[in-house]
């Protein structure tokens, strides 16, 4: 285990290695620069504005002063904003891990009782309705859920009622996380009510389901402690990707609710040419999709261990 | 209900897929210093209006003081709109929300967005501003006075202005010194201010620049610069080459002062970076700024006309998308917003009004007058230019006011007229440079010298391509311009759709044929656009190099009588009309909606493209 775990370390720190090379190396290739305005600046001006942020050294020693800052967890000054990246960072995922948990917590939960009373109540009104949540979810992309909620929740509630009871756009208060985080989470429910429905279904035929019913235990308690707990298990192991959806799916939600998070900043940095913002962002993405990696496979052990983990 | 809601999706994913593609219109941020309005001068603490001198470059009738500022916005401005009831805005008592598109930094000495400078007018106030007519009024400056020659000015400062923090605090008097202090970050290189050239105005301040970047080795101390703090509320200025337009200068948002007490406590890295980061002597101070996404301001009440603004609140918001923007309209969140083509239809036909302005922003083809390309032939220019049918682009691409170029200087002040464009009319005969429609006989006659010129027998060796930024407007445009040709001309020309920073690389290169440009002024002169053509300028991306045209721009910068002056600029003008290195297409006109909240006194125009202050608030 320790080993395995050890290697699959080592594995996380080369590839992060092998990102930030070739993303440093592949911008430098993107034509033009970070100081092209539409306003031409010239001469010595630009000369001290390359030297602000390193620009005027060989690309060579840029990129060995740029391994070195990030290995002591400097990420750099942004060009764009003439602020640290990593406080931008850290201002903007704040926001986007917030509304990706909303997120998430309103897919696992409602998808998980959803799934269960779909398979419990099976062939009912409930299921049917289940089946319909399930094919708007994975049909529907979310921004055009977005939208659509936009436009009747937001837009045309406040039209009936003269009131506003869902914002269009924002972040901050309450009312305005609710439409974002049903967009995004969405489609993660379905997948969950699905899979939790058939995996109920398929727990409810064991034998010892039917021991005990023989035992006379009640209903109640044959769901949530035979199999609920068991037909969980296929729910937590999709956790992983989906958490990891979730979190790169947030821009554009965030786009369309005007939600101040981290999304754009990896679209808008490439446009700018922000170098700083560009290797920031990545190396930071990359490092959460690598964890959120090695976390669930390490958990597989500990959850399942059938599972063995051998280096 | 269904069928709405498929066409509802519909048009968000094509929405969705336009913005995609990267949506900016037309290299809209150009010149980052278009201009905005102030209003200054004071109601209530009002001097006679001979203390203050007028400048060489103003006209003399400005009730430069004596106004009250506030009457003035709102006399200048009212909201159509407004008790209609359709759109009451937003719910907060005496808030404002309005949209920006830029906003990336709040060190007022770093800025160089429109939209900055926007807020910059709000959160600091400059030695002297504009009111609602354009008009240079005293703002932290109570008064001046020039020496003869114009070279020496003396400026007093308004007596117990103070500095406050992002939470309203006082930290201190606003000092000639902060003042001082501010145009020496300008000039500090480590800095990198892009645009400290406007405090090179001061004598010797750009000897000093280049030794302190070390691209020259002569020693310039910062005490020889010609700005000096004589004591707190006295700010002495040497220039360094005459200069008609100083004033237009001192109120460009760059040149705001800068508490420097409080930049030395925060140091210079973290100045800038945050509201807590920042200090304000204008109408408002900020509380929050979350970047790219919203700055929120509060009323500063230590302000010297702090009496006269009823705005308690504002908010300025950048949208990601502008469907949500328009959902944020309807839906009452926001306040103030600019409308496309589209849109603007859908308003008018609910009886709401939309409202346009000139923002000085000038259309025009970048075009490569050298070797490198057909276009060295003045001849194919002109040919191009006539093959335009300008009005018919507007009607097609905008849906808007947009309007045919007068001249290529737009929302300058004219010295006897209200526009200086309306001078080059004037002496033009009453005709505008350009036309509104194509003339193809006259193309095909310029088409016949150009191939004579460049030395082919057949229009199908004309060899020219149009190179295009990313975005559905702009490549509409491209192609509505490609037809026009193609039909008046009977020349196929080629489009190549670059990436925004891949086009600019190829036109600083000059790498193409020709390719749509604009430009907005940075300050109230004709200069600020005229010297574009200049040989030497930095964004002249033409090549187009003529010693008579520099001999005009340099002889304006001698030239003290204001109307010989201008009559300089309007020969500049028809130099550019008969060389064409630059084909002038469309002059643009902002559209927009402001809620029923706002009533009036608000103020956009040329070099203010926002001035909330004076706004009178419904209830």
């Amino acid at each position: 285990m320790l080993k395995y775990t050890l290697k699959r370390i080592g594995y996380a720190v080369l590839t992060l290695f092998v990102l930030i090379t070739l993303t440093f190396f592949m911008m430098r290739m993107l034509p033009g620069d970070p100081f092209l305005g539409d306003k031409t600046v010239t001469g010595t001006a630009l000369e001290n504005m390359k030297a602000k942020y390193g620009l005027d050294k060989p690309v060579i020693v840029q990129y060995f002063m740029y391994i070195g800052n990030v290995c002591r967890g400097d990420l750099g000054t942004s060009i764009t904003y003439s602020k640290p990246v990593r406080d931008i960072i850290n201002e903007a995922f704040v926001v986007s891990a917030d509304l990706g948990i909303r997120a998430l917590l309103f897919a696992v939960i409602f998808g998980v009782l959803l799934g269960m009373v779909a398979a419990v109540k099976r062939g009912s009104g409930w299921d049917t309705f289940s089946m319909f949540v399930a094919m708007i979810g994975v049909s529907v992309p979310s921004f055009i859920m977005g939208a659509l909620l936009q436009y009747f929740l937001a837009l045309q509630l406040r039209k009936v009622f003269g009131v506003t009871i869902f914002p269009v756009q924002g972040w901050g208060t309450f009312s305005r996380t609710l439409l974002p985080s049903f967009a995004l989470g969405l489609s993660s429910l379905a997948t969950v009510s699905r899979l939790m429905r058939t995996s109920m279904l398929d727990v409810l035929n064991q034998d010892y389901i039917k021991t005990a019913k023989a035992k006379g235990l009640s209903g109640t308690q044959i769901l949530w402690r035979h199999t609920v707990r068991n037909a969980i298990m296929p729910v937590l192991t999709i956790l992983g990707p989906t958490v990891a959806s979730v979190l790169t799916g947030t821009f554009v939600i965030e786009s369309i609710f005007n939600i101040p998070g981290l999304g754009k900043y990896f679209v808008m940095s490439i446009k700018d040419l922000d170098y700083t913002m560009i290797s920031g962002t990545t190396i930071f993405y990359g490092g959460l999709l690598v964890v959120c990696t090695l976390v669930v496979d390490l958990l597989y052990g500990v959850i399942d261990p059938r599972v063995k983990l051998e280096g | 209900m269904k069928k709405r809601a498929l066409s509802l999706a519909m048009a968000a994913i094509m929405t969705l897929s336009l913005a995609a593609c990267g949506g900016s219109s037309t290299s809209t941020t150009t010149a980052a210093a278009a201009a905005e309005t102030t209003a200054a001068g004071g109601s209530g603490e009002t001097q006679p209006a001979e203390t203050v001198s007028t400048d060489a470059g103003e006209k003399d009738n400005v009730a430069t003081t004596g106004t009250d500022l506030a009457a003035l916005a709102r006399s200048e401005t009212t909201n159509p709109n407004a008790g209609q009831g359709l759109y009451p805005g937003t719910a907060k008592k005496g808030s404002i929300t309005a949209e920006v598109t830029t906003m990336t930094q709040m060190n007022t000495i770093l800025m160089t967005y429109n939209n900055e400078f926007s807020i910059a007018r709000h959160g600091w106030d400059c030695l002297v501003k504009l009111n609602a007519k354009n008009e240079i009024v005293p703002a932290a400056a109570e008064s001046w006075e020039k020496s003869d020659d114009g070279m020496k000015w003396t400026f007093h400062l308004r007596k117990g202005a103070k500095w406050v923090d992002s939470t309203g605090k006082e930290i201190g008097e606003v000092k000639a010194s902060d003042f001082v202090f501010a145009w020496s970050e300008l000039l500090n290189p480590d800095n990198a201010a892009e645009y400290y050239a406007f405090a090179t105005i001061f004598k010797n301040a750009q000897k000093y620049y280049d030794y302190k970047s070390g691209a020259s080795t002569e020693e310039v101390k910062l005490e020889d610069v010609g700005m000096k703090a004589v004591d707190d509320y006295t700010l002495e200025i040497e220039l360094e080459n005459y200069l008609p337009y100083l004033l237009q200068y001192l109120k460009f948002e760059v040149m705001s002062p800068i508490c420097q007490s409080f930049y030395e406590q925060v140091g210079a890295d973290k100045y800038g970076t945050s509201p807590e980061n920042l200090a304000f002597n204008g109408p408002f101070y900020m509380t929050e700024w979350v970047t790219e996404n919203r700055v929120t301001m509060a009323k500063n009440p230590t302000w010297w006309d702090a009496d006269n603004v009823e705005v308690e609140e504002l908010n300025f918001v950048k949208y990601s998308d502008t469907n949500t923007k328009y959902n944020a309209f309807l839906g009452g969140e926001l306040d103030m917003m600019d409308v496309t083509g589209e849109q603007r239809a859908t308003f008018e036909s609910e009886g709401y009004k939309v409202t346009s302005y000139i923002g000085g922003y000038s259309y025009f083809a970048w075009v490569n007058n050298t070797d490198a390309s057909d276009f060295r032939s003045a001849n194919l220019r002109h040919a191009v230019s006539e093959a335009l049918d300008r009005q018919q682009l507007i009607d097609t691409v905008f849906k808007n006011e947009n309007e045919v170029p007068k001249c290529l200087t737009l929302g300058i002040s004219g010295v006897k007229t209200e526009t200086f464009a309306d001078a080059v009319v004037a002496a033009n005969g009453g005709e505008k440079l350009y036309p509104d429609h194509a003339d193809p006989a006259k193309a095909k006659e310029y088409l016949d010298a150009a191939l004579k010129d460049l030395g082919y027998t057949d229009p199908s060796q004309i060899n020219i391509t149009l190179m295009t930024s990313e975005g559905t407007q702009n490549e509409l445009l491209s192609q509505v311009m490609q037809e026009q040709i193609r039909q008046n001309l009977g020349v196929e020309i080629k489009i190549e759709v670059l990436t925004i920073t891949e086009w600019r690389a190829r036109r600083n290169a000059l790498q193409f044929d020709f390719c749509m440009g604009g430009w907005g002024p940075d300050y109230n002169d004709p200069l600020t656009d005229l010297e574009l053509l200049e040989s030497t300028n930095g964004n002249n991306h033409t090549g187009y190099s003529n010693a008579d045209y520099d001999a005009l721009i340099a002889s304006t910068k001698e030239e003290k009588d204001a109307e010989k002056r201008e009559q300089i600029f309007i020969d500049c003008e028809k130099k550019i009309q008969e060389d064409m290195p630059v084909i002038p297409v469309y002059w643009r006109h902002e559209d927009y909606v402001a809620s029923e909240k706002l009533l009036g006194g608000f103020v956009r125009k040329p070099f203010q493209a926002y001035y909330f202050t004076y706004t009178d608030l419904a209830d």
